[in-house]
This record gives C-alpha cells, structure tokens and sequence, in this order.
C-alpha cells in the first residue's frame, strides 16, 4: 500500500511582474487525507523543505500553486513540491527557472534619456552623476545631479521592475517612493500619486522614468518628466 | 515474562483433556496504523490444545515475533506552534519485538473425525520490546521501552486428523489488542499448523 502522497511539481511561470508562479500537483493522496502541501525554493538543486517554504490552503483539481514574489537577476532558483498527510510527507521533482525577470515596463511617455525637464520653462536638463539606490534610513536613497539642482529619490524598498507611486512622507511603503528635490532657492517634492516606471536592467543598473508628475512651490503647479539610467 | 509463563503453565495443569501440542507457523500481518510501520514476518506458535468434546476445545499458545520496519526511515512530518513551517523529521525504528499468549477455545461444526472445521476465540496478553530514533528537527529521541497489551483474537480453520494421533490445520486469524500507552494495533495471521496427541 502506498501510505505517502505522491505529489508532483508542474510548472514554474514568470509572471508579468516578476513575480513566479508554481504549480503542483497531488498525483496520489495515499492512506490519508492531504494535511498540507506547498513549495519549498532555493539557489542550491535540492531545495530543503524549509527554505522559502510557501503552504497552499486550497486544492483544485488536485492542482495547487504558490506565488513567490521576488528573485535576484541573473540566478538559477530550483523549486520543489511537497505534501503531508496523516503518515508522513513526500517530495515532487524539482524544477527550476533562469534570469527571473518581470516584462518590461513601458512608461506613457518618451523623454530622451538622461534627460530632466522640471516643468518650470528652464529646458531640457541633463544629468551630471546619479548614484546607485543604497539603503539609508528606512528606504533605498539615491540622489541626481544636474546643472539645475539635486532631485533626492527613496524607495521603500529596493527599485525592482514596478511601477511605484510617490508619497509625500519619508518613510515610504515597499511599492512608494518619496521624490524632493533642491534646485536653486526652490525646494519641493513631487506631489503623491504620479508613478515612476522602474525597468531594472541587471541586479547593479536600473531606468526610470516619470511622466508629468506635478509638484508645487508658492501657490503654482509644474509638472517634471525625466528618464535616466542609474549609477550614471 | 515469567508471570505470563506461569500462568500458562497453571492453566495447562488445570487441563484435563489429554495432552495435545501443536505447532502452527504463521504469517504475522499487521494491520491498519501498525501495518503502515511493520512489515509481515513469519514465526510459530506453540500450542496446547485439547480434543474436541461436544464439539468444543480447549487451547493456549505462545507466540514470539520479531517484526522488520517496511522502511529504514520513515519520513515524519512536524508541526510545531513555535515555527511557522512545515518541518520534516525523521523515524527509525531498531527492533521491534512482540511476545504473546493466548488462551481460548475453538467450536467445531462438523461431528467428525476426519475433517473438522472450526471458529475460535482467544485472549491474549503480551508485551512489546520497541526500540527508536524519532529525529523531528526540534528534538532527537532515542527511546527504547515496551507496553503491555491485552486484546482478542478471532479465528478460523479446518483440521484434518489421521492415524489418531496427528493432525494437520490450516487457520486465518484476526487480533486487536490495547497497549497500556492506550494505542490500538491489529493484525491478520494465516497459517499451518501440526498436532501430536500424547496418549
């Protein structure tokens, strides 16, 4: 008799935004019912049970899945299935997906990159250095350079591919960002609700770009639009 | 042990039908949760049994089994409050062991000499020897002990006797025993077996 469960992990898919979805299968339940089945993943072939286990609550068609969120570029990460019932646990196959990237954000504008317009009738301004997002105070911080001034960017959490959504407080949310800027004697911050399109390219290169997103000093409204590329 | 062998031994003395033994070697099959973790084994039963008189006997037995793991680990799921997983442990089991006694009666259906078939019922008491290693990631346990058990049997069989003095059988049998840490075992036994009458 087969007591333990036969289980079988069907398919991992990259979804649009990065994210994975992996799929299993309850091929057999054996002598007892189901108590739990999910997904364990890793780097290393054989994933333990434990690392980056993910349970599942329901069963369709004997199928099951999991979405795992977020993956480093450039890595190979192995994926396996499991199940439980009242005797013990079983192990699917392992599957595993290279270079787990989300589809390419298109922004709904073009600026030439590298370029910033503050809105304010100045022109076209080009970037002269921009760091890479390292972890400050609660978020991810990077700040521009240009001949017109200094735009601050803090993510709250490190810029994937994802549209995020500015926040007029410094301690911004895993999909926000908090953007002010000093040019001149002006100093402001980009009003909340504009989204900034972030294509991350390799784990150390990101582009981003804002389309029109207004910010507001004594009483009058400008809308920036900026692309770039950083490090620059 | 002794106790058990005592007690036999005293009942047999309170015998009085002539003297019968037997020897059936069976398979030991255990079943439901205790066939998930044992496997079949075959041993023998020494027996004491009576003539049948109103088509009713008289028998005890003696049974030791030492049973084998189905596995060589079994692979033991482990949840625990403290950690928001799954966990995956294991169990080993090093020996198992059980010694049995049993003492019952059979009814035979046929009023013949030749061929009797029959059903019987016995008690059983005994005891197990088990020793583990139960590894759940949390905690290791090396656990070496036994229970008592108590239970019934059920069986089975038909006899054929020849020359007077000899007797062949072949019995189906079903126990379900307590153990004193209040689990619950059960297992099936087919089986032949030899009588000799001592006059």
């Amino acid at each position: 008799m087969d007591y333990y469960p036969v289980v079988k992990t069907v398919s991992a898919v990259v979804q649009q935004d990065g994210s994975v979805k992996v799929t299993g299968e309850i091929v057999k339940q054996g002598a007892d019912a189901i108590e739990y089945a999910g997904f364990s993943m890793d780097t290393v072939s054989i994933p333990a049970m434990v690392t980056n286990q993910m349970l599942t609550n329901t069963l369709q068609s004997n199928q099951f899945f999991v979405i795992y969120p977020q993956f480093e570029l450039n890595k190979r990460y192995y994926f396996r299935s499991f199940a439980t019932n009242g005797y013990g646990y079983s192990y699917g196959n392992v599957i595993y997906l290279d270079s787990i990237k989300a589809t390419p954000l298109i922004a709904p504008c073009t600026p030439a990159m590298n370029s910033l317009d503050w809105g304010a009738g100045g022109g076209i301004d080009t970037y002269t250095s921009i760091a890479a997002p390292s972890y400050g105070v609660n978020s991810y911080d990077f700040e521009t350079s240009s001949n017109a001034g200094t735009i601050y960017f803090h993510f709250g959490s490190l810029p994937v591919t994802k549209i995020y959504t500015t926040v007029t407080y410094d301690t911004p949310g895993a999909n926000e960002a908090y953007i002010y800027f000093y040019s001149g004697f002006t100093s402001a911050t980009l009003n909340p609700g504009s989204l900034v399109y972030v294509n991350q390219l390799n784990p150390n290169k990101w582009e981003m770009t804002i389309c029109d997103a207004p910010w507001t000093t004594n009483g009058a409204t400008f809308h920036l639009r900026t692309k770039f590329v950083c490090p620059l | 042990m002794k106790k058990l062998f005592t007690i036999l031994l005293f009942s047999l003395i309170a015998f009085n039908s002539p003297a019968q033994i037997a020897v059936k070697l069976y398979q030991f099959r255990p079943s439901g949760d205790f066939g998930s973790v044992m496997g079949r084994s075959v041993t023998a039963e020494l027996l004491f049994i009576g003539e049948f008189k109103h088509h009713k006997r008289m028998r005890f037995g003696l049974t030791y089994v030492a049973l084998h793991a189905r596995l060589d680990t079994f692979p033991i799921t482990v949840i625990s409050s403290e950690y928001p997983n799954v966990m995956p442990g294991t169990m080993v089991y090093k020996h198992y062991r059980v010694l049995i006694g049993n003492m019952g009666f059979d009814y035979g259906f046929l009023d013949n000499d030749i061929w009797t078939p029959y059903a019987g019922f016995d008690i059983i008491a005994g005891a197990t020897d088990v020793a583990y290693n139960k590894n759940d990631i949390i905690v290791n346990t090396d656990y070496s002990g036994g229970e008592v058990l108590v239970g019934f049997r059920f069986r089975a069989g038909v006899e054929y006797t020849f020359k007077e003095k000899y007797g062949v059988f072949l019995e189906i049998a079903r126990a379900m025993y307590l153990l004193s840490d209040k689990t619950t075992l059960a297992h099936n036994d087919f089986g032949l077996g030899f009588r000799y009458k001592f006059n």
